[in-house]
């Protein structure tokens, strides 16, 4: 049953994530075009007041018109930043996706040097820009009457990066769309408050020409960008990325939170769990995705996308069922849980695939996974976030429990070939009489179809309603999209059976 | 400080046989038998009650119905025993067990854990702690620390597998006006109001002066202070919390001044330090100053059960509070002898 499991809900993600989603930068561009953050995806390890944080986004609009803005507590230096790995994202994805499996380990094996490799590559960039003294000497003065001040401004690979702190918003905004950053105009408002705590700003565009040697045209999104800082704030400043959404209309946002003491939960929004653990028709499996699309949005509707929805708590060092297998330590690490290897030993170089560890102190990494769909007008403050005490794994799980291919009438063609007399002419030799025989022979016959006919007629059909009703009330469905998911009871009678629903009377009196 | 007889529960426990007959115990009080006016401690009872059960039904508090009775269990055991031992005569009446039942509530209400050992022990403990951490000048000593805050620091900061979820109430509507409509008539009933509308508005105006210092946009700016104040768990605090009328200071000014105080102790907390919890951290810090508050501007001590609307709004000037507590004569001169002698 796992296994049709697996194979279900692997459509799931695959299918839902597109849908979903928004970002704590933003993108912008013109303001007609569908520029939308439809899909972003933040991992955030934390531990203390260190965190790294990286960010994805499904931008689809054209590479000259991105703009990633985050505010940092500090100057993001050329080591701090690196392009990260978006299988990192698959695997926390695969693990924690409400789902059962089947989404093995997207290559584990696959092992990524860049971020040793970054410092090197910093200290060339650096020494690039020097030609250009007499531009460079302008530019600055333009900073400083826009009260802009630059603190690093470097290539990584694919991105132009810059490092900066500000004093005036409107500053701000005009030295970014000066140095083409495509924001959407009136931003300032949105940035203000972040200058105004003293925070910096962590600005990307796409370096199109270094897009172009990596030869990564042919990736369908831009890789995300993955950075460390130190700082006091748990949040997430996500009001960035709802200058270019419309007031009315909800992002998604998947938020994968790497910390070591326990689950972690937002401050200043409601946290809650979805239902979990529910029976649900097998008709559901083709279309699981749609069916957690529904049951999500029907959940955030209710809420008034004002709540913050846990899809996935555990431990790190195993799960149970497990979607994919636990992450290596070296993908934690890659993810950004920066600890990982403090107190055990680094695992060598080809050792990554370690095997997890029950109990999971091996990894000593709990995974939250927190999905939010929220509007402008509902997420009025950034998300503030704190972790609790709580270690007790959680996650969003569904139950689909297939019938038996069969039917009364195949079960009656299985009884008729039982030859009695045969059968007891085997059992002669053991003492009983040949007439109990074949009476104890068809009774077992009569049972049988019995036991057939109850489970045709009663189980199955009262299990389809009452999975039937569970979804029609997760989800909301009705009529003909219901049936799609749930066929009627009735329907629910073994293959090649046509027997009418059963008359009222029938449980009382126990007849046909 | 040492160990003194409790003469309040979570709160008070009234003044021995003086103040009420001993044969009339509280529970027909609220009923309105007789003379005798309600303890307010029923209507916290009732209207925290009704959060929990709000909380439990449609806000899917991460709370186990098992914690919560093992929390009533530990807190109405401690505190049965500590009025054994001190053989205090309430013991055998159902108003020395008022505080357990406001407690219990008030920490099922807050504590989050993912076990079941963590509410008991933080329940016993809270309750063990009304009984001996006391302090205060004679005539106005009481335990230090309100039980359920001392829980929930507990919760917060020490105790491991445990938490607080200050966000698990959201920022309704509908339920800000019952936790205020609630809060309004349960802090009118002890002559808390004051104290409850002093905490929201420094809250309320360091808040906004915040939001300004950032430059928000007005509009942008007054959603986001509305989402920070109308928060229940902010809201939850201002009228059960910091309004315990034992555990804050008894003279109105120096406690309208604690208020101010504690909002601003908050603030620093949360928007100076970036520390969570702030509200429960700074109640528990500053609640340590409660018995040099009350030596510094001496007052007659709280008393549950004198206080109904009209008893307490008099209560309020010290001439008013002399005159009540000599109608009441709960605080006779050989009363106040006995204040003095530590037991």
């Amino acid at each position: 049953m796992r296994r049709f499991f697996a194979a279900a809900l692997a459509a799931t993600l695959a299918a839902a994530a597109p849908a979903a989603q928004a970002f704590c930068g933003f993108y912008a561009g013109k303001a007609d075009a569908s520029l939308f953050n439809r899909a972003s995806q933040v991992v955030l390890a934390r531990d203390g007041q260190r965190t790294v944080i990286a960010m994805q986004n499904d931008y689809q609009g054209p590479l000259a018109e991105f703009a990633l803005v985050v505010p940092t507590s500090e100057v993001i230096q050329p080591g701090q930043v690196k392009v990260a790995d978006r299988a990192i994202f698959e695997r926390l994805d695969a693990f924690s996706s409400p789902r059962l499996a089947e989404y093995h380990d997207a290559d584990p094996c696959r092992f990524d040097f860049r971020w040793g490799r970054l410092e090197d590559a910093a200290v060339m960039m650096r020494a690039a820009p020097a030609p250009a003294a007499k531009q460079a000497l302008e530019n600055s003065m333009r900073d400083a009457a826009l009260g802009v001040t630059v603190a690093v401004r470097f290539t990584l690979e694919e991105y132009d990066i810059v490092s900066l702190s500000a004093t005036q918003s409107t500053g701000l905004e005009t030295w970014l769309h000066e140095n083409g950053y495509r924001i959407p105009a009136g931003a300032h408002a949105a940035l203000a408050p972040y200058i105004a705590q003293g925070l910096k700003f962590f600005v990307a565009k796409v370096n199109l020409k270094e897009h172009a040697r990596l030869g990564l045209a042919s990736y369908a999104t831009l890789r995300p960008l993955q950075f460390a800082y130190t700082s006091e704030k748990f949040m997430l400043p996500m009001r960035l990325g709802m200058l270019n959404a419309p007031p009315g209309e909800a992002q998604d946002l998947i938020l994968y939170v790497l910390t070591r003491k326990g689950r972690v939960e937002a401050a200043n929004y409601r946290t809650m769990k979805l239902p979990t653990g529910l029976n649900l028709p097998p008709a559901v499996r083709p279309r699981f995705a749609d069916f957690y699309k529904a049951m999500f949005e029907r959940a955030a509707r209710r809420e008034e996308h004002r709540a913050v929805f846990t899809e996935y708590f555990w431990d790190m060092g195993w799960c149970d069922p497990c979607a994919a297998q636990p992450l290596t330590a070296t993908e934690l690490l890659k993810a950004g849980a920066f600890w990982i290897g403090d107190e055990a030993a680094v695992p060598a170089p080809g050792m990554n695939r370690r095997m997890p560890m029950p109990g999971g102190g091996a990894q000593n990494a709990l995974l939250t996974r927190l999905h939010l769909r929220y509007t402008p007008a509902t997420f009025v403050d950034d998300l503030m976030l704190v972790q609790t005490g709580d270690r007790s794994n959680w996650q969003a799980r569904y139950v689909i429990q297939n019938p038996f291919a069969g039917g009364e009438a195949q079960c009656q063609r299985q009884m008729d070939g039982v030859d009695c007399v045969a059968a007891c002419r085997a059992r002669v030799g053991e003492g009983a009489s040949p007439v109990d025989c074949l009476a104890a022979c068809r009774a077992a016959k009569g049972s049988a179809l019995e036991q057939a006919r109850q489970y045709y007629r009663h189980t199955l059909p009262q299990r389809a309603s009452s999975e039937r009703d569970t979804l029609a009330q997760l989800t909301g469905w009705s009529g003909r999209e219901l049936d799609a998911a749930a066929p009627r009871p009735s329907a629910g009678l073994g293959v090649g059976d046509t027997a009418p629903p059963a008359p009222w009377w029938q449980r009382v009196f126990n007849t046909q | 400080m040492m160990m003194a007889h409790p003469r309040s529960a979570f709160g008070a426990s009234p003044q021995g046989g003086a103040a009420y007959p001993p044969a009339k115990p509280g529970v027909w009080r609220p009923l309105g038998f007789g003379r005798l006016v309600p303890d307010a401690r029923w209507w916290q009872i009732g209207i925290l009650g009704s959060l929990l059960l709000a909380g439990a039904l449609w806000r899917d508090f991460a709370l186990l119905p098992a914690q919560v009775a093992l929390t009533f269990a530990a807190a109405f055991t401690t505190q049965g025993l500590a009025l054994h031992a001190l053989k205090r005569p309430e013991r055998r009446q159902l108003n020395g067990y008022l505080s357990a039942w406001v407690s219990s509530l008030g920490i099922s209400l807050l504590v989050r854990a993912d076990s079941l050992w963590v509410h008991p022990l933080l329940a016993a403990l809270a309750m063990a702690a009304k009984f001996v951490l006391r302090a205060g000048p004679p005539g106005c000593r009481s335990h230090v620390i309100n039980p359920a805050n001392g829980a929930a620091f507990a919760a917060a900061l020490l105790v491991p597998g445990a938490w607080l979820s200050p966000g698990q109430w959201g920022s309704q509507a509908l339920l800000a006006l019952w936790v205020v409509s609630a809060g309004l008539f349960v802090t009118g009933a002890i002559a808390r109001r004051e104290t409850a509308a002093a905490f929201l508005a420094a809250w309320g105006t360091l808040l906004a002066l915040r939001l300004l210092w950032l430059g928000h946009e007005p509009v942008l700016g007054a959603q986001v202070w509305l989402h920070q104040v109308a928060n229940g768990a902010t809201l939850l605090f201002a009228f059960f919390m910091i309004t315990d009328p034992m555990t804050t200071p008894q003279h109105r000014g120096a406690r309208i001044a604690y208020a101010v105080g504690v909002a601003l102790l908050a603030f620093v907390w949360q928007f100076v330090l970036f520390k969570p919890h702030a509200l429960v951290v700074a109640l528990f810090a500053a609640s340590g100053l409660v018995p040099w508050i009350n030596r510094a501007w001496p007052q007659r001590r709280f008393e549950w059960a004198q206080a109904t609307p009209d008893q307490a709004s008099v209560s309020l000037s010290a001439s008013a509070s002399a005159s009540a507590s000599a109608r009441n004569s709960s605080f006779t001169p050989a009363r106040q002898a006995r204040h003095k002698q530590p037991r």
